[in-house]
């Protein structure tokens, strides 16, 4: 019987390491199918370890948030210059932008065009990041009980942080915009020129099938489109960044390890989709 | 007959410590620090539980539970299922056949052999990678990767010396002794 057992577990501790690399390489090739599997798996696990992530994720904000206070708490005086003068830019904006919305208004009655759809949207909190080579993902703590669906995008006070790829029940997954599958149809804001911006896991974005190519200005902004129906028009993206003659490349206005809060917005077209909630429905953001 | 079952359930609990403490771990860097223009980079502590344990007791984290405890950290973090879960077997079969080197020697020597660990274990992922997204994945996050897991081990160390603490009292304590 002793000997049975030591057999058995010989053999075992032989095979052990063959049969968990090929097992490991048979996962890999799934994910890479996309079997609906590893997708179902994935969302489960997040249901069940969001409440956990959520505590773990507590401390190591708290320390992130304690070195950016350290380092404002530097840069106070430098900063105050800075917001005083941004300040008075503004004040001249603000008004430029007051008499825009009244005229924009007035006109929209004369031509009776059709609104646009307004945007419902449910505010979440960042409690997990990934980072690395494959992957730029964030979960958030809100899910399909919060009416939170696949593709909706997920935006911060300076733009949009990327859109919804995975729910779960209480939580949520997010592609980022760096990502190296995110693509976003995006215009720009000076001529509305459409293109793409894609992520390559960097932290910029390149631009992609614009008919600007070699003839774009550092300082351009780009904002989302709305092609496609799933994002709403005008949400700023990022801004061209680089010199002449290299390929333009776009900075993103939001870095998602600096934020903590975001909004998912439930935007969709009339008609295109059923919307699932009136509540908390906003004026445009953009 | 009952306080002998007590301690046996309480043994075999304590043998789950090793895959509970890499979990808690992996759970911990699932949020990263933010290293400025470098950006958010997130050490491998599921590596350095990997390590640990399989130097001090090998008995309790066996290729099995290197390979869930990969699997979990892939599902978590949103990484190609099974990406980790093949690092961290490679890990634990490259020092398991090395413990000799590890065993009965100062902290820093350990310290640097778990060095050269990381690198190997960054470097696996580095080629995974490259192979599975078929381009040329940047190597700065990688390098800050290995020196902030590098820098984390004597805490981290600390923390699993604790744990094992526990396991060896659990296993020392007669069945049936409270």
């Amino acid at each position: 019987m002793l000997k049975l057992v030591l057999l058995t577990r010989q053999t075992t501790q032989r095979f052990a390491l063959p049969f968990f690399v090929v097992a490991a390489l048979a996962f890999i090739l799934m994910s890479r199918t996309d079997n609906p599997w590893v997708t179902d798996a994935r969302t489960h696990t997040l249901d069940v370890l969001a409440p956990v992530i959520d505590v773990a994720s507590r401390p190591v904000s708290a320390v992130n948030a304690a070195v950016d206070s350290v380092n404002n708490w530097l840069a106070v005086a430098a900063e105050n210059e800075k917001l005083r003068r941004e300040n008075a830019r503004l004040m001249h904006w603000q008004a430029a932008a007051r008499q825009l919305l009244a005229e924009n208004r007035e006109f929209r009655g004369l031509l009776s065009s059709v609104a646009e759809p307004r945007a419902a949207f449910v505010t979440a909190r960042i409690i997990g990041h990934s980072s690395g080579t494959f992957v730029r993902t964030a979960v958030l703590n809100a899910g399909t009980g919060d009416g939170v669906r696949v593709g909706q995008a997920v935006v911060a006070a300076h733009g949009l942080v990327g859109r919804i790829t995975e729910t779960a029940r209480h939580s949520s997954r997010v592609l980022l915009l760096t990502d190296l599958n995110s693509r976003i149809p995006v215009v720009f804001e000076s001529d509305r020129k459409p293109a793409i911006v894609s992520g390559d896991n960097s932290r910029v974005l390149s631009l992609l099938f614009t008919e600007l190519a070699g003839n774009i200005d550092a300082g351009e902004r780009l904002v989302t489109s709305g092609e496609g129906g799933m994002l709403p028009p005008g949400i700023p993206v990022g801004v061209v960044t680089g010199s002449q003659g290299d390929p333009p490349r776009v900075t993103p206005f939001v870095d998602p390890a600096r934020i903590e809060h975001v909004r998912i917005l439930d935007y969709t077209l009339p008609g295109l989709m059923q919307t699932t909630r009136e509540a908390g429905m906003l004026e445009p953001l953009w | 007959m009952i306080e002998d079952w007590g301690g046996s359930l309480r043994r075999r609990a304590v043998s789950f410590l090793p895959l509970v403490s890499g979990v808690a771990l992996v759970l911990v860097t699932s949020t990263p620090l933010y290293f400025g223009h470098v950006g958010d980079v997130a050490p491998r502590l599921g590596v350095t539980a990997v390590i640990f344990w399989t130097v001090y007791r090998p008995d309790l984290l066996g290729y099995g539970s290197a390979f869930c405890l990969g699997i979990v950290a892939d599902l978590m973090t949103g990484l190609p299922l099974g990406i980790t879960a093949l690092v961290l077997v490679m890990v634990r079969h490259g020092v398991v056949t090395r413990r000799r080197y590890f065993l009965r020697k100062s902290f820093h020597i350990v310290w640097a052999e778990y060095a050269l660990v990381v690198i190997a274990a960054v470097v696996i992922d580095w080629m995974l990678a490259a192979l599975y997204l078929w381009s040329y994945p940047g190597l700065l996050v990688h390098v800050f990767q290995v020196l902030l897991t590098v820098a984390l081990f004597p805490g981290v160390y600390w923390l699993l010396a604790r744990c094992q603490d526990l396991v060896s009292l659990a296993g020392r304590q007669p069945a049936g002794s409270g």
